[in-house]
């Protein structure tokens, strides 16, 4: 047990005294996290609650980020919205991820047909923009957080797969997954304890990446009016609101983009460093 | 060289065909039938009987046998009517593509035009003068707009225009030949929206691209014979440089054809974009399902061209 703190702790410690500028993103992020983790807590009032008396109410010590349309606390709605975000992204990084990394092993590490027909299936996910798949994909399920998170999941996949596939075919190479073989060790066995922990810093890197396009990607099919149903909080589809009034008042569009930026912008940037800090040779690789 | 055009003219076959498959094969076999936003998404019809829906059903055609709606929906692609609105009385898609195209036409190449004319040199004095004072303005401003979600900035420009200059939302697309300026009073708005994002994704690539090609000893070397840092710049560094912001932009303009449908929103402009969300809520399939194979079509399409210009820029692959 002391073994694995020490083994979390040390590094965690240099990243943060040699990159305090993403480590402090990286406690941004955290603190996001908290939020929607302890959403009930924090949240000032119930996110559903109406204040008949305090419609389209203006920010004031009340209400912090104002009311909406129909008098309920935008900040509240907010914390709730940041709950919403999260768990969309959490569990579509981690499914599209999983299956994404599966792919990429077997595909890249036994190759020959198998490898090109698993190609040919990254290519046709690849083919449609990943915004218009997850819409329509939503639009024949319905809406609800379970779809989108399925939707955007598979539009992960693709990627994901690319990218460790590249990785398991330098890895291939090695003379230690000759050995290995040449010991009589079966398929399964080498892609589970050979392969798969080289792929680790990739891995690693792509969740943090893939964060902010689902983070925004979600909020873009809920802004399209696609997204998780109402009346559950979530920061697009309180900017669609804002869009439907007919003169839009500026604390509506205000607080949820901001809002949206900032996570964003934290796990982007930590992702950065921590990309930066794990594996150099990715650098410059984009979202 | 011509066997590797011809092996990647030959493999965007079956990209398009599986494309197909899996556009019909999502509308079709999912659970939900192709009816789920159709059915779910009104608060009336949630209480739709199994009548009600056999009835909808027959009316979308969705009754058929698949392989005859597989077959009618590519009878109506490869015949250029792309199929016919279910909401819109018959008109065929096609007419709905030329009329609304031309604006998400516009709005997309200006952008990408656009993002490159903004990104490269922000790109280039980063990477010329790292760590200097530009260099990081210009890299906090990228990260700042990669994490801006677009639409909001729109809705953003929206609200100032109504605000400070009494905006009103365009309600009819306007073809740049018969009124420029109304027309460009349509599409300045989503193009200075999408051509931010854009410009900051160019802007880093560019920057690490051409850190990467600075560094390397054909460049010292020019260096050294005594060549000017503009020459060095123009003749050895760019055009090595420029090829990988080149891939990036084909794999970019998924994001902005994605996200040109939410911007289009919030701009309400009248482009293909919000034409597929309208659809949706008109239960109009046939829009969406031919809609969606377009923009496929086109992202492929420009995929392509963009491998075959790196073919042809790129000695290395020429010869081989």
């Amino acid at each position: 047990m002391r073994d694995i703190l020490y083994s979390i702790v040390g590094p965690v410690r240099e990243f943060i005294l040699t990159r305090p500028w993403h480590s402090f993103w990286g406690f941004v992020a955290f603190v996001i996290i908290l939020l929607g983790v302890f959403a009930p807590i924090i949240a000032p009032y119930d996110p559903l609650w109406v204040d008949f008396h305090n419609f389209k109410g203006a920010p004031d010590s009340d209400h912090w980020f104002g009311t909406d349309n129909i008098g309920r606390d935008l900040a509240s709605r907010i914390i709730y919205g940041a709950r919403s975000s999260l768990i969309v992204a959490a569990c579509a990084v981690t499914i599209g991820t999983l299956i994404g990394v599966i792919w990429g092993i077997v595909s890249g590490y036994l190759g020959g047909k198998v490898d090109l027909i698993a190609e040919r299936f990254v290519e046709i996910l690849m083919a449609l923009p990943g915004l218009i798949f997850a819409y329509m994909l939503v639009i024949v399920l319905g809406p609800s957080m379970w779809t989108v998170i399925f939707a955007l999941s598979v539009t992960r996949i693709p990627t994901v797969a690319r990218t460790v596939r590249s990785v398991v075919l330098v890895v291939k190479q090695s003379m230690y997954i000759e050995a290995a073989r040449a010991i009589g060790a079966s398929q399964f066995r080498i892609m589970w304890r050979h392969v798969l922990p080289q792929c680790v810093a990739v891995v690693i890197v792509l969740i943090t990446i893939n964060i902010g396009g689902i983070i925004i990607a979600e909020a873009s099919l809920s802004y399209l009016g696609v997204g998780i149903n109402p009346p559950t909080p979530s920061w697009g589809k309180m900017l669609a609101e804002a869009g439907e009034q007919l003169y839009p008042l500026w604390w509506f569009v205000a607080a949820p983009g901001v809002f949206i930026t900032l996570t964003v912008l934290a796990f982007n940037l930590f992702g950065d460093g921590l990309r930066d800090a794990l594996d150099p040779r990715l650098r410059g690789t984009e979202r | 060289m011509k066997g590797y055009l011809a092996r990647r003219f030959l493999l965007t076959i079956p990209t398009l065909f599986g494309l197909t498959v899996l556009i019909f094969g999502a509308m079709r076999v999912l659970p939900g039938g192709g009816l789920g936003a159709f059915v779910v998404d009104d608060m009336v019809s949630q209480q739709l009987t199994d009548v009600q829906i056999q009835a909808i059903k027959r009316e979308l055609g969705l009754d058929r046998p698949l392989y005859i709606q597989y077959y009618t929906w590519m009878r109506d692609v490869f015949d250029g009517s792309f199929g016919y609105s279910q909401s819109r009385g018959g008109e065929p898609i096609k007419d709905l593509i030329l009329s609304r195209g031309v604006i998400s036409a516009e709005i997309g190449i200006l952008s990408v035009l656009l993002s490159w004319v903004i990104g490269l040199p922000v790109g280039m004095l980063s990477a010329i003068k790292p760590n200097s004072i530009w260099d990081k303005l210009a890299s906090t401003t990228t990260v700042l707009f990669l994490a801006l979600p677009n639409f909001w900035l729109g809705l953003l420009i929206v609200l100032a225009w109504v605000v400070f200059w009494g905006y009103h939302p365009p309600f009819v697309g306007v073809n740049p030949w018969v009124d420029p300026v109304a027309n460009f009073k349509i599409i300045i708005g989503p193009i200075l929206v999408m051509s931010t994002s854009m410009a900051a994704v160019i802007a880093r690539m560019a920057r690490s691209s051409l850190f990467e090609v600075l560094r390397q000893d054909y460049v010292k070397t020019a260096k050294s014979k005594g060549l000017a840092e503009r020459v060095v710049i123009a003749r050895h560094v760019l055009p090595n440089a420029l090829l990988p912001v080149l891939t990036i932009s084909g794999v970019m303009l998924g994001f902005v054809m994605g996200g040109s449908v939410a911007v289009e929103v919030a701009f309400t402009t009248p482009g293909l974009g919000r034409s597929i969300v309208l659809a949706t809520i008109e239960r109009d399939m046939n829009v969406v399902q031919s809609l969606v194979l377009l923009y496929g079509m086109i992202f492929i399409l420009v995929n392509l061209i963009i491998d075959l210009l790196y073919s042809v820029l790129d000695p290395r692959i020429r010869m081989s």
